[in-house]
């Protein structure tokens, strides 16, 4: 190729491309104007709207702002509230918890300070002599009865934590209808002389106001201050149980096995009570041993040692009580050593006169004088044990009894028998001698494992033998007694209970054999 | 010593180590176990169960020369049943008689009964009671225990 030429071609095209790039970058300019103009046009557009949604979204957030403002107002014053009524409730539990308290305390006081509870008992009872008209029936009922024993109330104070009071009042039909004097009428041959009369007491009240009525009588069973500062050392004032033995303790008929009480008991065998003061206490030497002690020193016993004395001499006794517990077994050993003279006189005032029928001119012109009808000490010994363990109960006490009379006195109740079996007329004016007497029983009960089939009711068969021999000298007192029965506790409040004895007299002569009884007795204790 | 047999003794030992140490309060923090509680000012902190046997049954009234006053849950309630059975040794019907003998031949009366037995600890300087763990507050009583 010719040098002009390819100058002209390549001139030619730079020129071209020049041409070329200028009108494409007028074509770009113009179409870069276009595009601002139109997106000025979208912005403004835009910006219109985006103002209108802020204005709108600041209006919003302001009235938001507001409403947390009422919302953070409005929670302030709920805390406040709810922090107030807080506070009220913890005062109103306080005053509660703090009422409670008191009302608790109160009513522990209440249940502590002063209560009323108490027992009865009704029993039925016949006797089967071996002949119609035994002597029996001077001390037993002749025809099949009812009876009321006891009817007893507690009234128990809790003064101060160391001191307390307890009364225990018996109340009782009699003395209506208590026999005081039988007569005797001594037959020899066909010819019957009588000593005494017959005498009983007729308390009946025929009034036209208040009606008809038999008044009866309130036994002060017992009336006591016990002042307890100390286990070990506590002090009882007034009138109290004798500590002795077991049932004496027992002391009422729910919580006796039997439904009689053996002779030591009936027979006043030694005072079942006295008047005057107990030191007593209870000392733990070991886990499963407790040793309790007593000292007495009363009016002992006498016609009326339950006011006064007849006597300068005070009875004294002293009980000893061994414990030995080890689960729910129990073994006692008691004993109970008594001394104390039995007082009593008779006063009539003296008055020396002139011949005037005035106060004679003597030193001390009117006086009482004592006069004693009847004297005598008394040395006792007691003794007692039982056992209780699974169910069994074991149980038996001992009393022996030595009376030596200080002056002589006449023999009295049975007694007055005396004369005629020894083959003197039956009148003869005898005096009471020097004796010893023996009480003893034993007792054996077990409370079947009925559980499964009567739940609580508790059914405990027993049997007993039971001595009594108030005075060596006379055989015919002397009496043996075995007795077989049946215990059934439906609750703790309830006791039922039927007992068969018999009683065999060493001399037949007197009973004209043995005797056999019935007797069942419902006690219930409030 | 190899090293199984150094396993074979210490393993064992390391065990018992651990059981003994977690056993009591295993065996002493079941809360439905009954807890005997007193006033924080009662004279003891431990008890020997005969003397809280005494104590309920009213047989020992003074300790360290206070009298004590001790606080029965109601009767019947499963509490007092559970705490007759674990440290009185008696049925319910045992403790019954056991009161209404004590009443007739002493005149003695069964301590004062309570449902809440805390509570009234609370209020009795010298009271002795029991509940059961899991209604124990330490705020109220300490805990006496029974040795």
């Amino acid at each position: 190729m010719h040098t002009s030429s390819f100058t002209y071609i390549t001139v030619l095209g730079v020129l071209s491309a020049v041409l070329l790039w200028t009108a494409d970058l007028r074509a770009q300019s113009d179409i870069a104007a276009d595009t601002d103009e139109n997106d000025a046009t979208a912005v403004s557009d835009e910006s219109n709207e985006t103002a209108a949604a802020i204005a709108s979204l600041t209006e919003q957030l302001t009235n938001q702002q507001e409403d947390i403002s009422q919302l953070k107002t409005t929670s302030s014053h709920l805390e406040a509230e709810t922090k107030m009524l807080k506070d009220k409730l913890e005062t109103a539990t306080d005053e509660r918890d703090e009422l409670h308290t008191i009302l608790l305390s109160q009513q522990m006081e209440d249940e502590q300070r002063f209560s009323i509870y108490g027992f009865m008992d009704i029993s039925f009872t016949k006797s089967f002599p071996q002949f119609d008209n035994s002597a029996v029936y001077v001390i037993t009922p002749r025809h099949t009865t009812f009876y009321m024993n006891n009817v007893n109330l507690y009234f128990k104070s809790n003064l101060l934590p160391t001191l307390e009071t307890l009364v225990e009042t018996r109340f009782t039909f009699q003395p209506n209808g208590q026999v005081t004097e039988y007569p005797y009428v001594v037959w020899l041959g066909n010819h019957a002389s009588q000593l005494e009369t017959y005498q009983r007491h007729d308390t009946t009240v025929d009034e036209i106001m208040s009606g008809t009525f038999k008044h009866g009588g309130v036994k002060i069973e017992r009336a006591q201050i016990d002042w307890t500062p100390r286990d070990w050392f506590q002090m009882r004032l007034g009138r109290f149980l004798t500590p002795f033995g077991i049932f004496n303790e027992d002391h009422g008929s729910p919580v006796y096995i039997s439904a009689t009480t053996p002779f030591i008991i009936s027979d006043n065998f030694l005072p079942n009570a006295q008047t005057g003061v107990m030191l007593h206490g209870r000392v733990f030497p070991s886990a499963v041993v407790d040793v309790e002690y007593g000292l007495t020193l009363s009016n002992g016993r006498g016609p009326m040692s339950e006011v006064h004395d007849l006597d300068e001499n005070k009875a004294v006794g002293l009980r000893g009580k061994l414990n030995t517990r080890i689960r729910s077994a129990l073994l006692s050993l008691g004993g109970y050593a008594y001394y104390g003279k039995y007082s009593d006189a008779e006063e009539a005032i003296h008055v020396y006169v002139d011949g005037d029928f005035n106060l004679a001119d003597v030193d001390n012109p009117v006086q009482a004088r004592e006069t004693w009808t009847e004297k005598y000490k008394e040395y006792i010994l007691t003794a007692d044990v039982k056992l209780e363990i699974k169910g069994l109960t074991l149980l038996g006490e001992y009393v022996w009894r030595r009376t030596e009379h200080l002056i002589p006195s006449k023999l009295k109740g049975v007694y007055k028998l005396s004369p005629v079996l020894v083959g003197a007329p039956l009148e003869t004016d005898t005096i009471q001698n020097n004796a010893v007497g023996i009480a003893m029983y034993g007792m054996v009960a077990y409370t079947l494992p009925l559980h499964k089939w009567l739940g609580n009711i508790r059914v405990t068969p027993y049997a007993g033998y039971d001595y009594f021999s108030p005075n060596d000298a006379f055989d015919y007192t002397k009496i043996h007694m075995i007795q077989f029965g049946l215990n059934v506790k439906p609750s703790p409040f309830v006791t039922l209970k039927s007992s068969a004895y018999v009683t065999k007299p060493e001399d037949q002569r007197f009973f004209g054999g043995d005797i056999w009884y019935w007797t069942n007795q419902v006690a219930v204790s409030f | 010593m190899t090293i199984p047999q150094f396993k074979f003794i210490v393993l064992p030992l390391v065990l018992i180590v651990m059981v003994g140490v977690d056993a009591p309060d295993l065996v002493a923090q079941q809360p439905d176990d009954i807890v005997i509680i007193a006033n924080k000012s009662f004279p003891l902190d431990s008890i020997s169960k005969e003397e809280l046997k005494r104590i309920f049954l009213l047989e020992k009234t003074v300790v360290k020369g206070k009298k004590v006053i001790p606080i029965n849950a109601r009767i019947n309630s499963p509490l007092r049943e559970r705490f007759a059975q674990e440290f009185l040794s008696m049925s319910p019907v045992q403790e019954a008689d056991y009161w209404e003998k004590q009443k007739i031949s002493q005149g003695t009366r069964n301590p004062t009964e309570l449902s809440n037995t805390l509570k009234a600890i609370f209020s009795l300087k010298t009271g002795i009671s029991y509940c059961l763990r899991k209604d124990y507050n330490d705020a109220v009583a300490k805990i006496i225990t029974v040795k």
